[in-house]
């Protein structure tokens, strides 16, 4: 009598582990492996003195104005929005200030940004099959670089449209352009051309809207943008900036993902953009988190709101050889913005450090109308999870740079702690606190957050918060769905990717007084019910914390 | 009763036994100074030839390769998995092992003696031991976690990117 139930038994978990590890595969995007040549062979040391990028003289003024081309089609340049002008007739374009876009490479011979390309200075890092110093791209899949370019340093010559830093300097390096890149090549992307390139545009990340963690920093790429950071520049560092992902929207595709789930926005030296649209308020696919610096137009789904920009010839749907497209969005093109931003804030004072930079593209942001308004330490006195502190204010931000003296040296306070915390499958909310002490650091820029939870069956269901001594939150993840890759598996799934560990990061905190307090983990495990909509619960083992760090980056 | 009783018995051992082929065997790393698990997907793989995902059954045969489509000496990749399920993102090893170690002549002494190579990766303290693509840097991440002034040994990983 007994026996029937134990081989169903029996064969229900195999079925239950088969189906948890066999595989499956159809949610697996193309990979492509060049297994000769992927290896970029020359990454770059930095070059910390005699470098172009810190130590030449600025290039006298040079003027830009509305009205070639397309660009009164070009909204987000216009009155109501980043309104430029002003800083381009008093003299700024960005001229000098070189600004490398990493994305899927670009036509370096467009007639809207031949002349602001640096020549030599470009590399073909995954081998499209041309020169080493060309990442043009060879197919017209790879048409996003061209189109990031074109936001950030269309020429001022009278054709086309207008870059928001017109006269600044562009190379490329063309990761994206294989849809796969290895960590020598990452960090090849990040600190090739250091001793000419103050910014690096990144507009690309991990998947979007599978909901996954992804807490596979490559050593070399971490390591590449510390260097790069704390040493090019004549110590000044390279500014990066990298789109928040545009997984921000729960649909049948996509899983209200946030950016915190993503390694590259986790780097305590990347600054993240998110998306606002025409009226300020946050694009509906821009994913938040907190490590949100700013937002900047994107654009909406509705193709009326897109941006006007350059497009790989024959790929557009403007100009004789459909060299210009209307139709860019997304975090991709927010983040191009704030990268020009960046070069006329560096034309208007060279002496910036990249720390410099966020802290004033934090202290002047613009209130936008995104809620809920958390409270923050710096700038507009508000932060949201979609928009950090605030709307991007070009003009603002060069006027403050003009003057702005420098923030004092960078210091770095760790502090890890193990924990037998254990945190029920029931919704409850369990919390540890943790002290760093000895630590001089006076106010805060950035906090690294590291868990280790053991046997968890999945990172979906937990919702993790960081509260500060002042009692500011950072929330870091909260209960999602996860999805297969767009367009391959829309239904939903478990996560499965574990927090063991896995390091969040936070801008959340900036300006915030260190104080003398605990810092405060709360973390929830969520009832998983088997379906979305469904009532029937699932149960799942309890969980432990074994670890947990904060590393505080300030000053 | 008896008859059932081994039916079932012998049908469970089956089906564990199948099981146990299908469940991905862990996989460990070192990055970033800490250890990394990962769950190998033996049953997956790339095909390096045409960059495409190879879905089960995984092709051995020229013929099964051909009927796929693949080329006939098109060489797979194991893939490795960042969670237990088999839809979980992975990683490729593509080629090359990462290095970050006090000790360069360790490293080259290694290299040496498997007829590789140790050079700078271009960042002070890093190296690249020049593995091949697969299990060849898989392993030798592996064994070279244990050198001494090893710091960290990963395979140097094909991550999947997205245009945002």
């Amino acid at each position: 009598m007994n026996i029937r139930p134990i081989s169903c038994v029996l064969t229900t978990l195999f079925l239950a582990a088969c189906g948890g590890g066999g595989g499956g595969g159809g949610s697996n995007a193309p990979v492509s492996i060049d297994t000769n040549t992927n290896a970029y062979k020359a990454v770059p040391v930095v070059v910390t003195s005699n470098s172009a990028n810190c130590d030449s003289t600025p290039p006298p003024a040079a003027v830009a104005q509305l009205g070639e081309g397309y660009s009164g089609q070009q909204w987000h340049l216009q009155a109501a929005s980043l309104a430029l002008e002003n800083t381009w007739l008093g003299g700024n374009t960005g001229q000098g200030v070189v600004v490398s876009v990493v994305d899927d490479g670009v036509e370096l011979n467009h007639e809207d940004l031949a002349a602001n390309v640096l020549a030599g200075q470009s590399r073909n890092i995954v081998d499209n099959g041309k020169g080493t110093l060309d990442p043009s791209p060879t197919t017209r899949d790879n048409d996003h670089g061209t189109a990031v370019a074109g936001l950030i340093a269309a020429a001022a010559n009278g054709k086309g449209m207008l870059g928001i830093a017109p006269n600044a300097r562009l190379v490329a390096h063309n990761l994206l352009a294989a849809n796969g890149s290895s960590d020598l090549q990452d960090a090849a992307a990040m600190l090739h051309g250091n001793a000419v390139v103050s910014v690096v545009n990144n507009s690309w990340g991990n998947l979007d809207g599978t909901g996954e963690l992804y807490p596979d920093a490559g050593s070399l790429w971490r390591q590449s943008v510390i260097n790069g950071a704390t040493q090019a520049r004549c110590g000044r560092g390279i500014v990066y900036f990298v789109a928040a992902g545009n997984g921000g929207e729960a649909t049948s595709a996509s899983s209200d993902e946030r950016s915190n789930y993503d390694y590259l926005n986790n780097h305590p030296m990347m600054m993240t953009v998110g998306s606002i649209n025409e009226n300020g308020s946050a694009s509906s696919f821009t994913e938040p988190g907190s490590n949100v610096l700013i937002a900047a137009e994107g654009g909406t789904n509705i193709s009326s709101t897109r941006l006007l920009t350059t497009a790989l010839s024959q790929t557009g749907n403007l100009g004789n050889s459909n060299q210009y497209r209307n139709n860019f969005a997304g975090t991709s093109a927010a983040t191009p913005l704030v990268s020009g931003t960046a070069a006329l804030m560096l034309r208007a004072n060279p002496a910036l450090s990249w720390r410099d930079i966020r802290w004033i593209l934090a202290s002047t942001a613009r209130t936008d109308l995104e809620t809920p308004k958390l409270p923050a330490a710096i700038g507009n006195g508000n932060f949201t999870y979609r928009t950090g502190f605030g709307r991007l204010d070009s003009n603002a931000a060069v006027a403050m740079a003009r003057t702005f003296p420098g923030l004092p040296p960078l210091k770095k306070c760790e502090t890890t702690q193990t924990s037998s915390l254990v945190i029920p499958d029931n919704d409850a909310e369990v919390s540890d606190r943790l002290s760093v002490s000895n630590c001089s650091i006076n106010t805060i820029e950035y906090v690294e957050l590291t868990v280790s939870i053991q046997n968890a069956v999945s990172s979906s269901d937990m919702n993790v918060t960081l509260d500060s001594p002042a009692g500011r939150n950072s929330i870091l993840t909260t209960r999602h769905t996860c999805h297969g890759e767009p367009g391959w598996m829309p239904s939903a799934r478990r996560c499965s990717v574990p927090m063991n560990p896995f390091t969040f990061g936070s801008v959340r905190h900036l300006g915030e007084n260190f104080g003398t307090g605990s810092w405060t983990l709360r973390i929830s495990d969520t009832i998983r019910t088997r379906a979305p909509n469904s009532m029937e619960t699932v149960s799942e083992p309890v969980t432990t914390l074994r670890n947990w760090s904060i590393t505080v980056w300030g000053h | 009763m008896t008859t059932s009783h081994t039916l079932g018995l012998g049908l469970a051992v089956l089906l564990l036994a199948a099981c146990a082929q299908a469940t991905p065997p862990s996989y460990q790393w070192h990055e970033n100074g800490a250890t990394r698990h990962g769950w190998l997907d033996i049953q997956n793989g790339i095909d390096t030839s045409s960059g495409q995902a190879v879905q089960k059954p995984y092709p051995t045969t020229s013929r099964s390769k051909s009927a796929l489509g693949l080329p006939r000496d098109s060489k797979l990749l194991p893939i490795v998995r960042l969670g237990p399920a088999g839809d979980a993102p992975y990683l490729v090893p593509a080629g090359g092992v990462i290095v970050q170690s006090t000790d360069p002549a360790a490293l080259q002494a290694w290299a040496s003696k498997r007829q590789l190579h140790a050079s700078p990766a271009g960042i002070d303290g890093y190296w690249r031991i020049n593995t091949a693509p697969g299990n060849d840097s898989l392993e030798a991440a592996t064994a070279l976690a244990s050198l001494p002034g090893v710091q960290s040994a990963s395979p140097d990983w094909s991550r999947p990117r997205q245009r945002r």
